[in-house]
């Protein structure tokens, strides 16, 4: 086949469409370097082509040029990277590259699926200490109540003071302390024996010979030794009395 | 939109491989009709148009240097990758269906001024080709005529075109 044949032959058009085997472009690109006019036949269908395709042009929609361009001119400015062209889905190895993304996205599935319930039963746990200390919290709260109610300020300025024995039967086995600044009166029980039921005993504060009641109470059951009793402004003295409402 | 400089093919080839700001957008001013037409063409109908454009286009800046100028014109290896790039789009994301109308389509606009010329067999043989990809043996297969009288329409209507040129 002379030139003039393999050029009629419409292997110029095949190669340019993109139609052209593998063997035929090597053989077509072998056939240019030998032939020069070969080239100027080329050169002539690419511009007819060309002029053909500008003539049919349909321009895209005008948001995709500043999407296009700006990518372009970003990725430019960058160093440069060796690019090689993958088509899409074009060969086994693409479809492998697909199959790895799954394999992939499946393990990073199984990963956020774990981290999830990972961070989940953690969570549950915080929240039951949390819910623990919350209580333990309001138990020591209660306690430090009752034992603020209970004890005696540290800063107390109150004096021991003079008691005067109701009867014979009761041994001095207690203190009462009253702070004069704050009127509070705190008695603090050593050993009161146990009274008959009915009878109770009362705290007095003694004052210009007259007395006034500052409470009844029994004697401690528990250990709780110290009883807050309602306030007295001036006293020279305390005491305590048995009451028996039977008598 | 200001008037861009004109640019003979190697002055635009050797300015795309420096990188050169203006030529990027002297290259889509210039071609981007073009290209987006050929894609419209090939998946007008799927709305896959739009994104295998940005697609096809970014790759054929990216990959400006494995375009050789001894073997075609710059425009050529545009339309090529991009003919190649939205053909396997089609066959990756449809499937392949035949369809009547797709077969008596009018002539590939693309080409066709070149194809006005062509009896209407070798136009759909070259149509079917050129926008949807097919093989030899799928056309054969679809049209129910033998591979062999699918390569001699080819062939015919390639060397029309040719004759066609040459006027």
């Amino acid at each position: 086949m002379n030139i003039k044949e393999y050029i009629e032959s419409g292997i110029v058009e095949s190669y340019v469409l993109g139609f052209a085997s593998e063997k035929e472009k090597a053989e077509f690109e072998r056939m240019l370097k030998q032939h020069p006019e070969l080239i100027q036949v080329r050169e002539r269908f690419e511009l007819s082509l060309e002029k053909e395709a500008l003539a049919n042009a349909i321009n895209p929609p005008v948001h995709l040029r500043e999407k296009i361009l700006s990518g372009i001119l970003e990725e430019s400015s960058k160093p440069a990277a060796k690019v090689v062209t993958i088509y899409p889905q074009k060969t086994t190895r693409r479809i492998s590259s697909k199959t790895w993304a799954v394999a992939a996205s499946v393990i990073l599935l199984l990963g956020c699926a774990y981290m999830v319930y990972t961070f989940y039963t953690v969570n549950q746990r915080l929240k039951k200490d949390i819910a623990q200390s919350k209580q333990n919290l309001e138990k020591l709260e209660e306690k430090k109540r009752v034992i603020e109610e209970n004890i005696v300020p540290p800063n107390y300025q109150a004096k021991p003071a003079k008691v005067v024995l109701p009867q014979q039967a009761i041994t001095p086995v207690f203190e009462v302390f009253w702070d004069s600044t704050s009127t509070n009166v705190y008695l603090i029980i050593k050993h009161l024996k146990q009274l008959p039921i009915g009878q109770r005993y009362e705290l007095w504060s003694v004052t210009k010979g007259k007395k006034e009641s500052l409470g009844i109470f029994d004697p401690p059951a528990d250990d709780k030794l110290i009883i807050k009793m309602n306030n007295v402004q001036e006293a020279e003295s305390f005491a305590i009395t048995i009451l028996d409402p039977g008598k | 939109m200001k008037p861009v400089p004109a640019h003979t093919d190697p002055e635009l080839v050797a300015l795309l491989k420096k990188k050169d700001p203006e030529a990027f957008i002297f290259l889509y001013e210039k071609y981007a009709g073009a290209l987006y037409g050929l894609i419209e063409q090939v998946l007008g109908s799927t709305g896959l148009a739009d994104e295998t454009f940005v697609e096809a286009f970014t790759t054929i800046v990216r990959s400006i240097d494995q375009h050789d100028s001894s073997k075609s014109r710059l425009f050529t290896w545009m339309m090529q990758l991009t003919r190649e790039w939205a053909i396997e789009k089609l066959k990756s994301t449809s499937p392949r269906t035949y369809s009547e109308a797709e077969v008596r389509e009018p002539g590939v606009k693309v080409v066709g001024g070149l194809m006005s010329n062509l009896h209407i067999d070798e136009q759909q043989v070259i149509n079917l080709a050129y926008l949807k990809g097919y093989s030899v043996e799928e056309m054969a297969g679809k049209l129910a005529i033998p591979p062999e009288v699918v390569k001699q329409r080819i062939n015919k209507a390639l060397i029309a075109i040719n004759s066609q040129v040459k006027k």
